[in-house]
This record gives structure tokens, C-alpha cells and sequence, in this order.
């Protein structure tokens, strides 16, 4: 099966088989760029009409508006405590190397978020804390900077410490340093951990449905309401903007990365 | 101690908190105690509207409202293992076990779809490999919600909709660039010397994979069955909204307990039954990535 001679030409079931996987995963984003411009209402291939109402509903429907307006905020607030956090507790694991720490720092990528989301909702009602805002930024944060901190970490991982150590010889202040030596040094990592942190907050579902209330509610939570009992067309014109954003934002990481 | 006060005088109110049942029949014996007025005095000082409650009977709104009970429940809130006792009746150790067996075949599944997906990535150069990958992990960069409300279009002529073959096609789908992200780096790093010496060395194709090949993949492996486990057992979403709210996941229990029945103390035992699975997981993930870069 594997030996080096053997390229991608010479497996036809491996290739085969990978072909059918390649469709399993595109399909469901082909269906939804189609329906999302059919202007009919049953989804069915056989009534297509070529529209973007839908589209245009995102601008006047206010539900849809006021929500996206609610998530861009939560994501940039989030955002910004995540950058904040991440610059120091990058460069302290970066000299200290303790894998303890950084475990518990990524923890929140792969437990649960229910988990996450029940333990800041007692917290949250404990201490009588009920600024809805507020609360779901906190609870963002915690799930959003693992990308941050590892991206940085990763930035780090080729940072002379001697460059470091020769301007401090040469009379810089802690200041100086992070921001001419440290800083341009994790911009790439800070940058490629920035795009993946806003698109968890602003993708993430589970905490946002515990923690807000009716007032405030962000973009993924309004799609559920037109999902659960009608599937409005309107969703999926969201979707295909949103995958959009997001693709631009994950190939920006990447460019800055390459140009680094 | 004031939620002793509330125990108390309200014992069959506290009862119905704490145990569940027959909510009217709760207030109704309460009020038909004299003592209940002591606990009043602390109940509206965080919920004004009790006194009038209690002056008007059964009839006032007030016993409708999910805020009062809240509130009781936190007056009434001593440590205690009653929430355990209930999460681990039938009902509820069932929905637990069957998240946990769901969760198993979705991340076997995944690692069988997986495993020859990886490898035929590995094989491919230049710009295939780019657009094959990039295929492959286009369902991370669109919405949670957006992916499964593409499934349930695909699966509606079908009529596939609200079956639990409808859960396995969309966690699949949804889990499927998450399991195969770890093992192609696994794959990538394979030495290829060492498969060039067991061929000369005569070993045949299946001798040099299960011998030389397969071994070099297995923390790829093992990272992502564990990943891929840990998120599946996460899933509300999909499972709701492709199986047609069914409560089979312990995530749509424990939210359900949080939102509509407000028994927040069921809801916690259940996370916290979930977490230690989580925590033993993630130790396990940590001794295979952590430890070894620690100790250097």
C-alpha cells in the first residue's frame, strides 16, 4: 500500500474513495450557494429562479441587522481582550515552557463549550452579575484565547532571547523591547490567531444561547430562530456571506504568515 | 442560616425544588401551613412579589413565574449529592451511555473515512494537494449552523430527516476535517528511509504497512479519536436539528434543564459527569502531546 514508488495514480480505490469524500464535503456548499439565490420558496431544483432577495433582506430585515451588528461587537470586544491577554502569557510560556499551563490555557478548544458556558452561567448568577454583554464577552474570551496564545507561540518559537538580552544592554526599557523586538516578532502568529479567534466568537452558539438574554442576541442565535421551525431562505444567504468572510479571513492569516 | 430558615417553613415547596413533582399540590400544603409567613420575610427580600403570593393563594401569577423558583432554589441550596442521585436514575444514565455510544461510532466512522483520505492527501503534489486540502477543510470556514441546515435540504428528498441516520451523515460531515486534520500531519511526518529499507529488506506491501507504516501514525491516530470524540460528545446543534429534537444528546438535556425545566442543579451534575469524561480525555491528549515537549 505504501511504499515509495507508489504515487496518488497508482491507488485507484484510495482515489476513488477520495473522490466521493471530496464531494461528501463539498455538496452541502454547493446546495446552499444554489438555494441561497433561488427565488422560490420550496427548495426544489425543478422551480429555480434566479433572485438575491434574499440578500437584500439581510439590509432592511432589522432582526437580521441589529443581530449582525450584536455579533460584529462581541467579536471585536472579545477580540481585543484576547490580544491583550495573549502577548504577555505567549512570552512567559515561550521563556518557561510549562506544559501544565499551556494545557489548561488550551483546554477550552476541545472540552465542551456546554461545559464552559453552564459553569460562567452560575458564576454569572452567583455573584448577580447580569450585564448580558459583558458576560458573554468574558465567557468568549476564554474560549477564543487558545487560538491566540498558540498562534503566538508558534510566532515565537524561532525568537533569538539574546537580541533581547542585547538591548537591554544597550539601555532599552521593557517598552522598547516589546514593541521593536517582541511585537513584529509575534505580529504573524497574533495576526493568524486573530482571524480564528473572531470567527469562534462570532460562530460560537451553545455560550451565547445560555448567557444572553432577549434583548442582545448575536447572529448565530437569530439563524436558529429561523431555523428550528421554517428553514427561511434568508439563512442561507447569511451562511454564503459568512463563509466568504470567513474564507477571506483564515487566506489572510495565511498570506501574512507567507510574507513573514 | 437563612436557607435553613427556608427549608424549614417551606418544606414542600423545597421538596418539589429539589426532587421534582407535583408543583401545585407543593404550594398548596405550604400555604396551608402557619409557620410558612417566617420564610416569606426572606424570599421577598430577594423576590418582591412573595408576600403578596402567599396573601393571595394559589391564584396569584407570581407562582408561574420561573424567577420565584429560582430564587428558592438558591435559598435552599446546601451541598448536596440529590442532584447525582437524580442524574443517575434511568432516564438520565441512559441519555449519558447513548451520547457516549452515538459519540463512539460517529469517531470510528470518521477514523475509517479518515485514515485513507489522509493518505491519499499525503500523495498528492503541487496544486492538487492545495485545493484537495483545501476541500477537505472548507466545512471549517462556513457556520456551525449553515453546515447542518445544508444537510437537512440534502437529506429532506430522502426523507431521510429526523432519523438517527440523519445524526451519523451530519456529525460525520461535521467531524470528518477535525479527524483527518491530525492523522495527515502524522502522515506527513512519516520517515520515508524506513520505508524504503523494509522494501529492500523484501518485506511486501501489507508487511510494510502494518510493520513500518501504520506505527509511525498511531499518535495521529490516537490525537484524532480524541479530538474528534471530545467534540462530537459536544454536539446540540446537529443532533436537534437533524434528529428532530429527540433529546438523544446529553447536551440537549442539559440545555433543556437550564432553559425550560430551570432545575440548574440537574443540569450541573450532568456537566459535571460530562467534564470528567472531558478531563480524563484531555489528560490523556496531554501525556501524548505535552509531556515529552516538557521534560526537554
Amino acid at each position: 500500500m505504501c511504499t515509495t514508488v507508489s504515487t496518488s495514480k497508482e491507488m485507484p480505490v484510495i482515489r476513488l474513495f477520495s473522490y466521493g469524500m471530496f464531494l461528501y464535503l463539498f455538496a452541502p456548499m454547493l446546495v446552499i450557494v444554489l438555494f441561497s439565490v433561488d427565488g422560490g420558496n420550496y427548495f426544489k431544483i425543478a422551480d429555480f429562479e434566479f433572485s438575491l432577495k434574499w440578500y437584500s433582506q439581510l439590509f432592511t430585515d432589522p432582526m437580521w441587522y441589529n443581530s449582525i451588528i450584536t455579533s460584529l461587537k462581541v467579536g471585536i470586544t472579545t477580540l481585543a481582550c484576547c490580544i491583550i491577554l495573549s502577548i504577555p502569557t505567549a512570552l512567559w510560556l515561550n521563556t518557561y515552557k510549562n506544559g501544565v499551563v499551556l494545557s489548561v490555557i488550551i483546554s477550552p478548544i476541545v472540552i465542551p463549550s456546554i461545559i464552559i458556558g453552564l459553569g460562567w452561567i452560575f458564576f454569572f448568577h452567583d455573584i448577580g452579575f447580569n450585564n448580558s454583554f459583558v458576560n458573554l464577552v468574558i465567557a468568549h474570551t476564554v474560549l477564543c484565547v487558545p487560538y491566540v496564545v498558540l498562534m503566538t507561540l508558534s510566532s515565537l518559537s524561532n525568537y533569538d532571547q539574546n537580541i533581547e538580552k542585547s538591548a537591554r544592554l544597550c539601555g532599552a526599557n521593557s517598552f522598547q523591547i516589546l514593541k521593536d523586538i517582541q511585537l513584529p516578532v509575534m505580529l504573524p502568529g497574533l495576526l493568524t490567531g486573530s482571524s480564528l479567534a473572531f470567527i469562534t466568537s462570532f460562530d460560537e452558539f451553545i455560550v451565547a444561547l445560555l448567557l444572553l438574554d432577549h434583548s442582545t442576541q448575536t447572529l448565530p442565535i437569530v439563524m436558529w430562530s429561523y431555523v428550528t421551525d421554517i428553514i427561511s431562505p434568508s439563512v442561507l444567504s447569511v451562511s454564503v456571506i459568512i463563509t466568504i468572510v470567513y474564507a477571506v479571513l483564515i487566506g489572510l492569516g495565511k498570506v501574512n504568515q507567507k510574507y513573514e | 442560616m437563612y436557607n435553613t430558615t427556608v427549608e424549614r417553613y417551606l418544606p414542600n415547596i423545597t421538596n418539589y425544588v429539589v426532587n421534582g413533582g407535583d408543583r401545585i399540590e407543593a404550594i398548596q400544603k405550604d400555604l396551608a401551613r402557619e409557620d410558612s409567613r417566617r420564610a416569606i420575610t426572606y424570599l421577598n427580600h430577594h423576590y418582591h412579589k412573595t408576600r403578596s403570593m402567599f396573601r393571595k393563594g394559589i391564584e396569584h401569577p407570581g407562582w408561574r413565574d420561573p424567577k420565584f423558583w429560582k430564587v428558592v432554589e438558591q435559598e435552599v441550596k446546601s451541598y448536596t449529592f440529590a442532584n447525582f442521585k437524580r442524574a443517575s436514575n434511568d432516564l438520565y444514565l441512559k441519555v449519558i451511555g447513548r451520547t457516549y455510544l452515538l459519540s463512539a461510532i460517529i469517531t470510528i466512522i470518521c477514523l475509517g473515512l479518515a485514515y485513507p483520505l489522509a493518505y491519499y492527501l499525503t500523495k498528492l503534489k503541487g496544486i492538487a494537494s492545495k485545493v484537495a486540502l483545501f476541500i477537505v477543510l472548507i466545512p471549517l470556514f462556513s457556520s456551525f449552523l449553515s453546515r447542518t441546515v445544508s444537510w437537512i435540504l440534502l437529506l429532506q428528498p430522502f426523507d431521510l430527516m429526523n432519523t438517527i441516520t440523519a445524526i451519523y451523515i451530519g456529525s460525520v460531515y461535521i467531524a470528518l476535517p477535525l479527524s483527518v486534520l491530525p492523522i495527515y500531519l502524522a502522515m506527513k511526518n512519516v520517515n520515508t528511509d524506513l520505508i524504503k529499507v523494509s522494501t529492500i529488506s523484501g518485506a511486501d506491501k501489507v508487511q510494510t504497512f502494518r510493520y513500518v507504516y501504520f506505527p509511525q501514525t498511531i499518535k495521529g491516530i490516537a490525537n484524532s479519536t480524541i479530538l474528534t470524540f471530545m467534540s462530537v460528545t459536544g454536539y446540540y446543534i446537529t443532533p436537534s436539528l437533524l434528529g428532530g429534537s429527540k433529546g438523544l444528546f446529553v447536551t440537549e438535556q442539559i440545555i433543556r434543564q437550564v432553559q425550560y425545566t430551570l432545575n440548574w442543579g440537574l443540569a450541573s451534575a450532568l456537566t459535571v459527569i460530562m467534564l470528567a469524561t472531558s478531563l480524563a480525555l484531555f489528560y490523556v491528549y496531554y501525556c501524548i502531546n505535552f509531556k515529552g515537549d516538557a521534560r526537554d
